[in-house]
């Protein structure tokens, strides 16, 4: 090597131009690495779910702060954002990732370290409540977990309280002012945990105030409120209620990919699990580091976590559960909780558990039913038996559609299915704390998202919930109608905004099983 | 010729070194080298505590990191570099170096742009680009550093009185030109091209810095120290050949083995698998040459710590690369992408290989601009020498084995957090190894300051 010329032309240019043609230009001449199209799954109007070619979306302005503050925190050193075809990651996490999803990525955050998690599919795991909790403090919600928390993406407001005739109220304080209207005939109840933590749920937009007046609500705690003289106020910036829309965004783009996610079925077998001290043990091993911070030590729904949540945990020492295959009143079978450990609670804190092994998610069943003495003095009814669905026609969802007027499911699900109906705000469950009807047009539905699973709820009720047994009100038929009409309600639409897609009516393939 | 050449440009042309100079840039690196690894240390706790430091937003994991990636890469091993460069081109050329006091303004700017990046990096000014976050200021200012640097060593080589060039010059002067290309790429990419392609645009860039800059940095310190320290000239000026141009034709392709299994186009993913093996052949090609260097010289070794540092750099690389080539593999990378695997294959290379050349570097020169004092103590630096050897040992081998056990297991399909629990005594470990490596480089530095000091008291007395 002689000349430095020829040295810096060859070594430092050539090769590194070549090389970057080859590896940077030439990829990126593939239309299919610039393209917008993914493969979504998408609810049909006859509520069967169908793989169709879509374009992704682009974040809205929240989003795209909550992406920034995700690159600030670098989230990604240790969360990945890709879900190889190999390792078994298509079972563990979703779909195998395509090019399309990444269109609206600058920077991208495939991030080449997993520490927690991959979160490309992580949307719509859990809802805002859980997130709003896991960001807080981690442990609240996964106590073996070793994330950081990020309390300073919240507000901390410190509130004395005083005593009252129907117990503790807040004291007014000015420091409240920038967080709430203090508009005096609309109530904002707030449910602090046994330390004083109070979760302030913030507006949609991140802007505070809220129009209303906080009030403290400690009827969680049944009889035996804690005794608290302070409330802390834990109220999240709108860069945390951003990357809250960022991180549900993710993987939404392939919609609703979840519905045939085969390792969160469940079929409802009728199913009952051999008791012995050795399977409730390894049951309360399991309960103490998955279940506790939600459902807490007592299994009364007041763990430390359960003021972030809305629904609140379920409270087992009640014996009453919502998701079952038994007659209105009955105890579930244990195929019910397997079902419901298995395919979480969709849109609420409840996450599916379909990761846990087989005879964990078995042995907490046993253990949770240790909580009530319902279990030992009654058994579960035997699950009712539910017939062949007729054949959807848009002759029977149209009927549907009466019969939802008829039968005034508006009332509470709203006109067009949004959960907006107008006693919506009023509804409360058992336990006096509000609940919102389902939102039917995202197609995220609690107990299960086929007809059958919709005609099932109509049928059984929701036990502990305004959610009553249709049984009586509606023939069979009628009911099977209603369940498609439901189900429609969410047909073409994006499950992350409710907003309709436009695809052809018809389009798309009938491919069963997603795409690896 | 090439050895005689070789052999003279090591023995003499001590007028032409500008001793303050050098040794300005070397305490820069040697109090960049205490600061940037510690960082790392410091986080590594946070894997067991969560909550250690929890509360303070530029404290947590997510803002340190980077600074301890970015300040390892352009502070320790840079700085040191750099100042070593100041000492090798006068001495490979024959000249002083070309308008020489550009460099102490220069020295200024490179450590103000370094305490630039800690504080904007902490307070959050990261780009996202990993081992690319430095904020767009701090990449102009390192970009228009080297750029200068360029000019400066190639006028210096230009007007050098050795018609052969040596091959610690071809490094250098491919270093230097690759990396303000490759700079020029972290300026434009992260933000101008969509989608996928800025993937693998990222796996590019990360991949020249340690292919296209930290590689041939540490070549030029290698070739220039061992065969200094242990004096005997280099073993093959053929293998030197082929390991040049072989690296300079392979490694600018292997960027995309960042993200195997990725939506990036399988035909590109193969070609980086294929250029990461091809690796093997520069690799061991220098790597021959560096231990035909030792031979009929292993008892060197026993008192002569630069040497002992640039033997274990390079049995460390051994390891490191052999790691590194086959991790690009598809069926390997099934179970360690993603892993601590990853960040072994990391440490070997980057750490144990090219810092530990560096600070041979240091630890050859620093006696030598304080009037050939000798080290202060051996004993204490062959304390440092141990603890560094032995704490990046057991880091490599205990982040393996961490990779390749959660890997396993989550192919397997272990629960994810079980997955994450098994990996918390091997963590306890990672964080004593680098403990155990930062002490060691403490003694090093505290034993090249007390030689300065021992030498300037020389120097006030009458001897």
């Amino acid at each position: 090597m002689r000349s430095i010329g020829s040295l810096a032309v060859g070594a430092g240019f050539f090769f590194v131009t070549l090389a970057l043609f080859v590896q940077g230009f030439l990829p990126a001449m593939i239309p299919e690495s610039r393209s917008k199209q993914v493969s979504r799954a998408v609810r049909t109007d006859l509520g069967d779910v169908k793989w169709v070619r879509y374009d992704a979306s682009d974040y809205t302005p929240l989003e795209r702060l909550g992406r920034n503050i995700y690159i600030r925190e670098g989230c990604w050193y240790c969360h990945s954002q890709y879900v190889r075809p190999v390792a078994g990651e298509h079972l563990r996490w979703g779909p195998v990732s395509e090019a399309g999803e990444y269109a609206f990525d600058l920077p991208h955050l495939l991030s080449t370290r997993r520490i927690g998690p991959d979160l490309t599919r992580v949307g719509l795991k859990y809802g805002d409540d859980w997130h709003y909790a896991h960001h807080w403090d981690p442990r609240l919600v996964v106590p073996e977990s070793m994330m950081p928390s990020f309390k300073w993406l919240y507000t901390q407001v410190r509130v004395p309280l005083t005593k009252t005739g129907d117990g503790p109220a807040l004291s007014p304080s000015p420091a409240l002012q920038p967080y709430f209207t203090m508009k005096p005939d609309t109530q904002i109840p707030l449910y602090p945990n046994a330390a004083g933590l109070t979760f302030v749920p913030p507006p949609g937009n991140g802007q505070w105030p809220l129009d209303g007046t906080p009030l403290v609500d400690l009827k969680g705690f049944g009889d035996r409120p804690p005794a608290l003289s302070v409330v802390t106020l834990v109220l999240p910036s709108v860069e945390m209620v951003g990357l809250v829309r960022y991180v549900q965004k993710l993987g939404t783009n392939r919609g609703a990919w979840r519905e045939v996610f085969e390792p969160q079925m469940v079929s409802v077998p009728d199913m009952t699990i051999p008791e012995s001290d050795g399977r409730r043990a390894l049951g309360r091993a399991v309960y103490e580091t998955r279940c506790v911070g939600c459902h807490g030590a007592k299994g009364d729904g007041n763990g430390p976590a359960a003021t972030f949540l809305s629904p609140r945990p379920r409270d087992f020492t009640s014996g009453v559960f919502k998701f079952r295959t038994t007659p209105s009143g009955s105890l579930p079978t244990d195929g019910d909780l397997y079902r419901s450990v298995t395919r979480g609670i969709r849109w609420t804190a409840m996450p599916t558990w379909h990761e846990l092994p087989g005879d964990e998610r078995l042995a907490v069943i046993t253990f949770i039913k240790t909580f009530s003495s319902r279990w030992k003095d009654e058994k579960p009814e035997p699950p009712v038996m539910i017939g062949k669905p007729p054949k959807a026609t848009p002759v029977l969802v149209a009927r549907g559609r009466d019969l939802y007027q008829t039968n005034k499911c508006f009332q509470c699900h709203g006109e067009s299915g949004r959960g907006d109906g107008e006693s919506a705000p009023e509804l409360r469950d058992d336990l006096k704390f509000p609940i919102r009807p389902t939102d039917f047009t995202r197609g995220q539905f609690k107990g299960g998202s086929t007809a059958h699973d919709i005609y099932r709820t109509m049928t059984l009720g929701l036990d502990g919930t305004p959610m009553p047994s249709f049984a009586d009100a509606m023939s069979d038929e009628e009911r099977w109608a209603v369940s498609y009409y439901v189900l429609s309600l969410s047909a073409w639409k994006d499950p992350l905004t409710g907003r309709p897609l436009d695809v052809p009516a018809g389009g798309g393939s009938a491919q069963a099983a997603y795409p690896v | 010729m090439a050895r005689d050449a070789a052999r003279e440009a090591l023995s003499r042309n001590d007028e032409l070194i500008n001793a303050d100079l050098v040794r300005a840039w070397l305490a820069s690196g040697l109090g960049w080298l205490l600061f940037f690894p510690t960082i790392g240390v410091l986080i590594s706790t946070k894997f067991n505590y969560p909550e250690f430091l929890g509360d303070i937003p530029w404290l947590t994991f997510g803002r340190l990191r980077p600074i301890h990636v970015n300040g390892v890469i352009w502070g320790a091993f840079s700085t040191l570099f750099i100042g070593l460069c100041h000492y090798i081109v006068p001495r490979l050329t024959g000249v002083r170096l070309w308008r020489e006091r550009w460099s102490y303004g220069l020295l200024w700017v490179w450590n103000v742009n370094l305490a630039a990046a800690v504080v904007l990096l902490a307070l959050g000014g990261s780009r996202g680009w990993e081992a690319g976050e430095l904020p767009l200021i701090n990449v102009v200012v390192t970009l228009l550093g080297l750029l200068q640097l360029t000019v400066q060593f190639l006028m210096t080589i230009k007007h050098r009185r050795q018609r052969e060039l040596y091959v610690s010059l071809w490094y250098l002067i491919a270093a230097f030109v690759w990396t303000d290309v490759n700079l020029v790429l972290l300026l434009l990419g992260p933000y101008n091209i969509p989608g996928i392609n800025n993937a693998a645009w990222h796996g590019l860039y990360i991949h020249y810095v340690v292919g296209l800059w930290i590689t041939p940095a540490g070549y030029v310190l290698i070739y220039y120290f061992l065969p200094a320290s242990v004096r005997s000239p280099i073993y093959s000026h053929k293998l030197s050949l082929i390991g040049f141009w072989s690296l300079a034709f392979f490694y600018p392709f292997v960027g995309i083995h960042h993200y195997l299994y990725s939506p990036i186009a399988d035909w590109a993913e193969t070609i980086a698998i294929v250029s990461s093996m091809m690796l093997i052949i520069p690799v061991w090609t220098v790597l021959q040459n560096f231990f035909g260097t030792m031979i009929g010289h292993w008892r060197e070794l026993s008192r002569n710590l630069p040497a002992r540092f640039l033997i274990v750099g390079s049995i460390m690389y051994l390891i490191g690369c052999f790691q590194g080539s086959i991790s690009a593999l598809r069926t390997v990378q099934q179970p360690t992408h993603f892993t601590d695997f990853v960040i072994a294959h990391s440490h070997l290379t980057v750490f144990g290989t090219f810092v530990v050349w560096a600070i041979a570097g240091a630890l050859y020169v620093w006696p030598r601009l304080a009037h050939d004092e000798p080290l202060w103590s051996f004993r204490l630096g062959n304390w440092g020498f141990w603890l560094v050897t032995l704490g990046i040992s057991a880091m490599g081998l205990v982040l393996t084995v961490q990779g390749l056990l959660q890997g396993f297991r989550l192919m397997a399909g272990a629960e994810w957090v079980e997955s994450v629990n098994a990996m918390r005594p091997y963590w306890w470990v990672r964080t004593f190894t680098g403990i155990s490596m930062d002490v060691g480089m403490s003694l090093i530095v505290y034993i090249l300051m007390k030689t300065s000091l021992a030498a300037s008291r020389a120097s006030r007395e009458p001897r």
